[in-house]
């Protein structure tokens, strides 16, 4: 029950979100044909820094957004172009793990010494681990990794994550977007430990993270990661294997504060937008 | 054995040369061993220096891992070969646009380092 709750409550915030970013567009329309039919600057200073609000913040969203989209799309094409560069058989040992999981059928391997897994692709995920990962973890450890990869492989989290960063994009003027996107991508990493924990035993979970997060992190790594939010995501990650639950996120509040500053500025001047839309050719509203 | 090309466009001309010879010899070598190998099929010789830069860099890029033997340094592949290394550098440079990795490489605190270790107990 609690479950239900908790993806409708989900799919709910979603839909939400989409029809805000649908209605934003909307009115950016709406302002820029507001300023084609009268002009710039409109008849009063309060119009015309509604008006142009509504426009400029629609403006950073799309661009913002169009970036993120560019990027993951690029990102995309260039692993799967490298993942047939340097496709090597899955080694028998994660393979024989995945088939007991049931993922085996979507799991490729790459060369590498350097162990890692990662779940890529939107449509039709797909698990990517290096052949280094047989050699760095006990075959009950990689039970684990492959059950925590399996469930965003299920949750389709790769597609997840793009849509709270393309939402926070949208929304990078309000100080609690991207904050938002970090929590939502940290729920999926804590949901995935409870199905790997599950399977595997808490154990065996922090023995296969003690390993692969000791590494040391590539430079290169670190250079194209500066949000730096491996160490936090972490602690909440063996905060939860400790508690048995997942851990109290106290909320950003200032961040939280500063949004909704900005949003009782954009909600006026949103009205102000509808309301002059009656001056264009047609009257919309 | 290492490969090249396939995804080798990860690497400059020389930075590609200095990675075979790196992958070659199958241990760490210093600047000057490296140089070496680079100039004895070339009629103008590559400088020291030129060498030296290319290799700082390929550390920098995290490709290279560089140690101290002795008084001087010497330098070793981190990646098996070209493929990998691209795949390294997509990882890096994409990764946060839409992968769902398991574990993000961070420098272990070692309270949580101790805390991981008390949970496998």
């Amino acid at each position: 029950m609690t479950r239900r709750l908790g993806l409708l409550a989900a799919t709910s915030c979603w839909m939400l979100l989409l029809v805000a970013v649908m209605a934003h567009a909307a009115l950016a329309v709406l302002a820029a044909a507001e300023f084609a039919t009268m002009g710039w600057p409109l008849p009063t200073w309060f119009d015309t820094t509604a008006v142009t609000l509504v426009l400029a913040t629609a403006a950073a969203g799309l661009t913002a957004s169009v970036f993120v989209a560019l990027r993951a799309a690029a990102g995309s094409r260039a692993l799967r172009a490298l993942i047939r560069a340097g496709r090597r058989p899955v080694p028998l040992i994660v393979h024989n793990e995945a088939a007991g999981l049931g993922c085996a059928g979507r799991l490729d391997a790459v060369a590498g010494e350097d162990a890692f897994a990662v779940t890529y692709g939107l449509f039709r995920p797909r698990i990517l681990v290096s052949t280094g990962l047989a050699a760095a973890l006990t075959r009950a450890e990689i039970g684990a990794v492959l059950a925590h990869e399996r469930e965003h492989l299920r949750h389709r989290d790769p597609l997840r994550l793009l849509a709270a960063r393309l939402f926070a994009a949208w929304g990078c003027y309000l100080p609690a977007a991207r904050w938002l996107a970090s929590r939502a991508a940290l729920g999926h990493e804590l949901g995935a430990d409870r199905a790997a924990a599950g399977r595997a035993g808490r154990g065996v979970l922090a023995g296969a993270l003690l390993k692969l997060a000791s590494m040391p992190a590539c430079p290169a790594v670190a250079a194209a990661n500066p949000e730096g939010n491996g160490s936090r995501s972490l602690e909440a990650r063996v905060t939860q294997l400790e508690a048995g639950h997942p851990p109290r996120q106290r909320p950003a509040v200032n961040r939280l504060l500063a949004s909704a500053g900005t949003l009782s500025l954009l909600a006026p001047a949103a009205m102000c937008c509808a309301a002059l839309s009656q001056f264009l050719p047609g009257g919309l509203l | 054995m290492a490969e090249q090309g396939g995804a080798g466009s990860t690497l400059g001309p020389l930075e590609a040369e200095v990675m075979a010879v790196l992958w070659r010899a199958g241990r760490p070598l210093p600047v000057r061993e490296v140089a070496a190998e680079l100039n004895a099929g070339r009629d103008a010789a590559l400088a020291y220096t030129t060498v030296m830069t290319v290799m700082s860099r390929l550390a920098g890029k995290g490709i290279l891992v560089r140690s101290r033997s002795g008084r001087r340094f010497v330098y070793a592949p981190v990646a098996a070969d070209t493929a990998e290394i691209a795949v390294r550098g997509v990882l890096a440079e994409f990764g946060d646009a839409a992968l769902a990795r398991f574990v993000e490489r961070a420098e272990l605190d070692p309270q949580l380092r101790e805390r991981l270790r008390r949970l496998m107990e």
